[in-house]
């Protein structure tokens, strides 16, 4: 089913998760902040949980691209 | 086999026995405690809606790492190297952040109990039932995997028979889970996940240290098993070639996990407030990103140091235990193995107790029960749950690793379940009767699958595109249902009133 991903050579997985980890961002920032703090006691910036998502996939990004 | 009944001679030191029954005191009394707490069924399911962020997040760690993932994790980073992390980064970070910013506002705003509870909101109650016969089913053979890895593990360490560790692992669980819910459920995780991730770090300072230290840790790795130190696998890996890992695990078996594993949302729907919801499942990520450090790390010891190839991968970690760790050490990463199992079978029982009481029990019943009956009935079905984990547990030992049988489990189901989630909340025009079609063809198809010995990956991958085509096929040509009916449950009107607010 899967035969001719068998061809592609192994960066092209790294290529794969980087656009997976690109796509969630840009999902996540696409988002209104109201959306985003609704619930949240005050508007204060680390409250802001885009920031935190882009925390972690440039650290998911740093890992991939390493190993 | 004869481990299941004998015991057999250790020399393990009094100081770990104490360091080990001094926890399973602790815990149980703690955990105990929050019994005072219940007095509805909303105090037992879902602790009064009160759970700040950060205990729920180191909750759902604390409920995903289970003695599978010591056990498992580290065998498999035995057996495959550092690709065993891809179901802690790029098999869980991304879809953690899509659970976080698009599915808890809903289930949150649903008011629901349950995420079966939520699919019968946003479809029909047969799609309820069916869901939650299908996760209560997962998750009482989830509870055997947990206590069979735990009984594993005191089997080697402690050489206590396998069915006498499984029945005294239970009991202490049990008590404190029948009686506290999810209150006492998430803030005996907290306590947990700080004794694992200590026990993590000891073990990875003292392992480094005594292969000469972390220069030479690497250098040995890349020296003797430069294969180990790759994330992705080639494409002809027969357990876990690459595009299965993106596709697959990537793309539908991680998502459906993190957006509709009932046990992990549990405690989301607990929050207090949505922003709450949402937080603790980032923060839940964060701590995620260092997860590799309890499992990987200790398969790479058993790698390095082993006189001899084991024969079974899943004995890397007793092997560590055993055999690198001095006494107290040694104790103290059995105590973090313990607390893992512990808030892994308590979150897994809450869950199930809430499916079967509500989603089915509830559902089939055509008087709805008072929240006095309700309550009572929870504790009674949680009871149950454990009873029929423990006759579950020697299952496990008929596959080749406890890790592999746990994904091969949800790899059946959570193509279709986590396609009817997705379509459900992003495209109002899904109809119920498209739900209900996709979810059992959906699931025949994962079947036939199956049976056809096709990998697990792109089993999952496969059966979500077939449910998701039969999702949009079927609602072209059935009625979907009102506005009205579909308020606070999909994508358009959530977003909508955040930004009207």
């Amino acid at each position: 089913m899967f035969e001719w991903i068998h061809g592609l050579p192994l960066w092209a997985s790294k290529a794969g998760a980087m656009v997976i980890f690109g796509s969630v961002l840009a999902v996540v920032w696409s988002l209104p902040a109201d959306f985003v703090y609704f619930g949240a006691p005050d508007r204060g910036r680390w409250r802001d949980l885009r920031v935190w998502a882009t925390i972690l996939l440039a650290v998911q990004c740093g890992i991939y691209y390493v190993f | 086999m004869d481990n299941l009944l004998t015991f057999t001679r250790t020399d393990v030191s009094w100081i770990d026995l104490s360091l080990l029954f001094a926890y399973l005191a602790g815990i149980t009394v703690y955990g105990y405690l929050f019994k005072k707490r219940v007095h509805t069924s909303s105090d037992y399911f879902l602790a009064g809606k009160s759970l700040p962020w950060w205990v729920i997040g180191m909750s759902i760690i604390g409920t995903n790492i289970g003695s599978n993932d010591y056990v498992g994790g580290a065998g498999g980073a035995y057996r495959i190297g550092m690709a065993q992390a891809n179901f802690e980064w790029i098999g869980a970070i991304p879809a953690m952040i899509i659970a976080a910013f698009i599915f808890i506002p809903f289930y949150w705003r649903a008011g629901v109990f349950s995420i079966p509870e939520y699919l019968g909101k946003r479809y029909s109650d047969s799609v309820r039932v069916i869901s939650a016969l299908i996760l209560s089913l997962f998750s009482v053979l989830i509870v055997g995997v947990f206590l069979w890895a735990t009984a594993l593990m005191l089997q080697t360490y402690l050489g206590w028979p396998i069915l006498l560790s499984i029945v005294i692992t239970a009991g202490v669980v049990g008590l404190y889970t029948v009686s506290g819910g999810l209150a006492a459920v998430a803030y005996t995780d907290a306590v947990q996940l700080v004794i694992m991730f200590t026990g993590a770090v000891v073990v990875a300072v003292i392992g480094i240290h005594a292969a000469g230290g972390a220069v030479s840790f690497a250098s040995q790795l890349q020296e003797r098993f430069p294969d180990h130190l790759h994330t992705f696998l080639p494409s002809t890996h027969g357990e876990f070639p690459w595009p299965g890992v993106l596709l697959g695990l990537g793309l539908v078996l991680s998502p459906a996990y993190w957006c509709t594993n009932q046990a992990i949302m549990q405690r989301c729907l607990g929050a207090r407030t949505e922003w709450d919801g949402k937080a603790s499942m980032m923060f839940a990520a964060m701590a995620k990103t260092f997860v590799p450090l309890l499992i990987v790390l200790p398969g790479f010891f058993a790698l390095l140091m082993a006189p001899e190839t084991l024969g079974v991968s899943d004995q890397a970690l007793p092997w560590v235990v055993k055999n690198l760790l001095p006494p107290g050490v040694s104790g103290l990463l059995f105590v973090a193995f313990i607390a893992a199992l512990q808030s892994s079978v308590s979150s897994t029982l809450n869950s199930a107790s809430v499916m079967v009481t509500r989603d089915i029990l509830g559902v089939a019943r055509k008087r709805k029960l008072s929240d006095g009956e309700e309550l009572r009935l929870g504790r009674v079905i949680t009871l149950a749950a454990l009873v029929a984990g423990i006759f579950c547990a020697p299952l496990t030992a008929q596959f080749r690793g406890i890790y592999v049988y746990v994904q091969q489990l949800l790899s059946f189901f959570q193509g279709p379940v986590f396609a009817l989630l997705l379509m459900g909340i992003l495209f109002k025009r899904i109809t119920p009767r498209a739900g209900l079609w996709s979810l059992l063809l959906g699931l025949g198809f994962a079947a036939l699958l199956g049976l056809a010995g096709l990998n697990m990956l792109y089993m999952a991958f496969w059966s979500f595109v077939l449910s998701v085509a039969l999702l949009f096929a079927i609602s072209a040509v059935t009625r979907p249902k009102n506005d009205s009916d579909l308020e606070n449950l999909t994508y358009t009107s959530v977003v909508k009133e955040a930004v009207d607010v």
